[in-house]
């Protein structure tokens, strides 16, 4: 048959001075069927001790390797949760005694007592007026040590400004929003008594108190739906290896089996053109607003939320604002928010309602002034935008103090009414 | 479809079953260049067209060329070859480029021409320079042409280095069409072990370090100089696993089905001169570059100074390859600078003292020159404008103040790759040490593909390559 070419004698090939593969030092092999070229010669009544040797040495290996990635990644990967159920609260709460790791973004340990507290705030002075700090992820703050989060620097404020008959708690899970809020800030007063709730809301573009699709419906009506974010199931074999100490040892092969259904998900065999799944962006480049279609539908939105909140407690209620600046913005420090306006409305909205309001923009903004260190981002996350640093956290805890002090006189008023009763 | 998605694993698995089950070679040849022509279509099947295109009229002239000896008739197949290619490769990836350049001076006349939405296909760079090594080596009379279309479209087609080289010359590559290469079990080994050291390097390393250096670029100003430094090795390390990473594992597909491309790398970041370095990095293109550009162009048989021009005008063309923007024409041009002030170096010492090695600059100090040109230069191959490469070089140089970020895991790296390549000059590190018959082998090997599953870099990230 007349295949290809003769190589002409003077043809020789570009890379003859190099091996085509020359990092790999090929043995010749003997011409034989493909299943039976080794990288040593064996005689054929060797075929059963060649297989033999090769799956062994690789099923070993992969044992091996097996091992020392999974001992080794919990010390990079963030721990998987550890819940109870808590009869008091009616909830799951992050176990008493569990020691949380984060290191995907920031890089620290968090420790829990009672009731899914941190124990580092703790519960503190009981006798104390209790103030409880609301939030999502940000409030959670896994991202810094416990010395760090919010509660326990307000304590600690609180305690050098000669307001110790104060003390903050944080209650705090990633994905809460407003609807998760206005469902359980009744089941923690009949635990804690407080005098009042800071809500904190610093996720990007408001998003916490708007319309979700999921738990807060705006569809036929504005309505909060109740949920609960975790799988009793998987909770309990979590616990259950958790308790024999075995729950790292999950983490290796949980993530990577995550990794293949993520990609698993995605997957497609029809030929044509990949499509990335695009993200709305607003047009400055700045953070994200939650996209909707008719802005006077938030307003009515935000209006639901904040009666609704009101009628989950009769104590005040004060949101703090935390807004996305400074962040860099292609190579220059942005100290303006887009959202500035919509802040400023749901502002004036809180003063109708009655609803407190505190803005950190210009807190923030000054402290970057002064300092130059941002109050979001870490080393191995970004350095200006995510969750709250250490920084961000410090001045959360000095803008409520102030808020405390400010309005120290009222508070106990409101908290001797509720001991008299 | 990109090596590192799970479809590819599918794919390549079923295709790997199809040649194992298939004993006659011509079967196994087709349905080989049949996976190739869906691999390619994955992506977009329209632009399939192009490689048709190519591969048929690089086919026709090639017969063409064998049959007659007249020269011009020869020179004018050439020329069709030759149209053909860089017409596609010049339309699809340089016209908007040209558009804008021109805009200014046509502007001024008061000619305003628009540019297209052109979608530039991924690849052509690298099978246009496949072909047209073809069709020159059948015009130079050093290659018999390939009268064998199956063997000739699987040579343009063939998966595993269609869309990122590395770019395989026909006198290479068509004798293996031939020779009936079937998979087998020492060869699945070594081309398993290539794949995995190129998957890790590409998904563990450079996706990692992705993160961190499209933002210090994106924000380039914001960052002090230490910072910025940072950020430009960690650059360097990326786009050498991002690519020689896609080439181990397009050398190590291939390998397991019995097919050997040529090596694209050689730890190109040991050079002590920029030659050297071009002997290392993406040695396929440099050698292409070299008998196809400098070569023709005159070589160094023109005297002294057309041998620089001719230096200088390859790289300013090599750098055009990498990407339709100034951007890449300055890097371009940063090499071949670099080159022929070495080579004048070489020249005017050895003249003078006779001696091979006095202008032979001691080999750390040798080798920290080449990494500090070579490093400032990819500030050009990454920065999306001159403007952002400018501010990259000033906190660079200027060591002016600025936001302080250091990715742990980036750093890490840094300092673990940097301390390989100390071992590997010492050859104490080899990749000889993972040989098959050692328990090492499988524990380093699956132990890369765990901790690619485990620590996933987050998002769709193609290949640095891809765009080329």
């Amino acid at each position: 048959m007349s295949t290809c070419l003769q190589t002409p004698k003077k043809l020789q090939p570009p890379g003859s001075q190099r091996s085509l593969s020359d990092s790999v030092q090929e043995t010749a092999a003997p011409r034989r069927p493909w299943i039976l070229q080794t990288g040593t010669q064996h005689a054929k009544g060797d075929l059963a001790v060649v297989i033999r040797d090769i799956v062994i040495r690789w099923v070993l290996g992969g044992v091996i390797a097996f091992l020392l990635v999974t001992l080794i990644s919990p010390c990079f990967l963030t721990s998987l949760r550890v819940y109870e159920w808590s009869a008091e609260l009616d909830d799951y709460v992050l176990m008493d005694g569990y020691v949380h790791r984060k290191r995907d973004e920031g890089w620290a340990t968090t420790h829990y007592g009672p009731y899914g507290f941190n124990s580092m705030a703790g519960m503190g002075d009981s006798s104390a007026s209790t103030v409880m700090i609301w939030g999502d992820s940000y409030v959670e703050a896994h991202h810094v040590s416990d010395e760090q989060k919010t509660a326990y620097q307000v304590n600690k404020a609180l305690s050098e400004q000669g307001l110790s008959h104060f003390r903050a708690i944080t209650i705090g899970r990633a994905c809460w929003s407003v609807s998760d809020y206005y469902f359980k800030i009744p089941q923690y007063e009949k635990l804690l008594n407080p005098v009042c709730h800071f809500i904190v809301v610093a996720e990007y573009g408001l998003k916490d108190l708007c319309p979700d699709g999921e738990t807060f419906l705006s569809e036929p009506t504005l309505q909060f739906v109740c949920r609960s974010l975790v799988n009793p199931h998987k909770i309990k074999v979590i616990t259950g290896l958790y308790k024999w100490g075995l729950s790292d040892m999950l983490l290796a092969p949980w993530k990577a089996v995550r990794t293949v259904m993520a990609d698993g998900r995605n997957m497609r065999f029809t030929v044509g053109p990949y499509r990335k799944v695009d993200e709305t962006t607003a047009d400055s480049g700045c953070s994200v607003l939650f996209a909707w279609n008719e802005p006077n539908s938030i307003i009515e939105s935000w209006s639901y939320a904040l009666d609704m909140l009101k009628t989950s407690t009769s104590k005040p209620i004060v949101l703090v604002l935390v807004p996305e600046v400074p962040h860099l913005e292609r190579g220059v420090t942005c100290c303006v928010d887009p959202q500035s306006e919509w802040r400023g409305r749901l502002a004036e909205l809180c003063m109708a309602k009655q609803v407190g309001c505190i803005d950190m923009t210009e807190t923030l903004v000054n402290d970057y002034r002064t300092t130059g260190k941002f109050s979001r981002g870490f080393h191995n996350g970004q350095p200006d935008s995510g969750h709250l640093n250490a920084r961000g956290n410090w001045l959360l805890s000095r803008q409520i103090c102030a808020y405390l002090n400010e309005h120290k006189d009222s508070l106990r008023k409101t908290d001797h009414a509720v001991h008299a009763n | 479809m990109l090596f590192t998605q799970i479809e590819f694993f599918i794919f390549f698995g079923i295709v790997l079953a199809s040649l194992l089950i298939t004993s006659s070679h011509r079967i196994r040849k087709g349905l080989l260049l049949l996976a190739s022509y869906y691999f390619y279509a994955y992506w977009d099947w329209r632009f399939l067209s192009l490689i048709l295109i190519s591969t048929l009229v690089d086919y026709l002239v090639a017969l063409g060329l064998a049959r007659t000896s007249r020269p011009s008739r020869r020179k004018l197949l050439l020329l069709t070859s030759l149209t053909c290619n860089l017409g596609i490769l010049g339309f699809f990836k340089y016209f908007n480029f040209f558009v804008q350049s021109m805009e200014t001076i046509l502007g001024s006349f008061g000619f305003h021409c628009g540019t297209l939405h052109i979608v530039l296909p991924i690849g052509i760079s690298f099978y246009t320079f496949q072909t047209l090594s073809y069709t020159i080596d059948v015009y130079r009379s050093r290659l018999d042409p390939c009268r064998n279309v199956l063997d000739f479209a699987l040579f343009v087609a063939f998966f595993p280095q269609l869309v990122a080289g590395p770019i395989v010359r026909a006198s290479e590559f068509l004798p293996q069409l031939r020779s009936n290469a079937r998979p087998s079990w020492y060869g699945t080994f070594l081309g398993f072990r290539q794949f995995t050291i190129g998957l890790f390097k590409k998904v563990f390393i450079a996706d990692h370090i992705a993160v961190f250096v499209d933002y210090v670029f994106e924000n380039a100003g914001a960052f002090n100089g230490a910072s910025t430094w940072f950020a430009v090795l960690a650059y360097g390390l990326q786009i050498y696993c991002d690519f020689s990473g896609y080439s181990d594992m397009a050398i190590g597909a291939a390998r397991i089905m019995g097919y050997n491309l040529p090596t694209n790398f050689r730890s190109p970041y040991l050079a002590t001169s920029m030659t050297d370095f071009w002997h290392r990095w993406h040695i396929s293109l440099s050698t292409w570059l070299r008998d196809y550009l400098y070569i023709p162009l005159g070589g160094n048989r023109k005297g002294r100074v057309r041998t620089y021009v001719n230096i200088f005008i390859t790289m300013v063309l090599g750098g055009l390859w990498h990407g339709a923007s100034w951007t890449f024409v300055l890097w371009g041009a940063l090499h071949g600078v670099t080159l022929v002030v070495e080579k004048w170096l070489r020249q005017r010492f050895r003249s003078m003292t006779h001696s091979a090695t006095v202008w032979c600059l001691p080999g750390i100090l040798g080798w920290f020159v080449t990494m500090l040109i070579v490093f400032t230069a990819w500030v050009f191959f990454r920065a999306a404008s001159f403007r952002q490469a400018f501010l990259m070089l000033r906190q660079m140089y200027g060591f002016s103040g600025g936001i302080a970020w250091y990715y742990p895991f980036v750093l890490f790296t840094l300092l673990l790759v940097g301390a390989a390549h100390v071992f590997l000059a010492m050859n104490i590190l080899s990749l000889r040490r993972l040989a098959y018959n050692r328990l090492v082998t499988p524990v380093v090997l699956i132990s890369m593909w765990w901790l690619i599953l485990v620590f996933p870099a987050e998002g769709f990230n193609p290949f640095v390559y891809f765009q080329f």
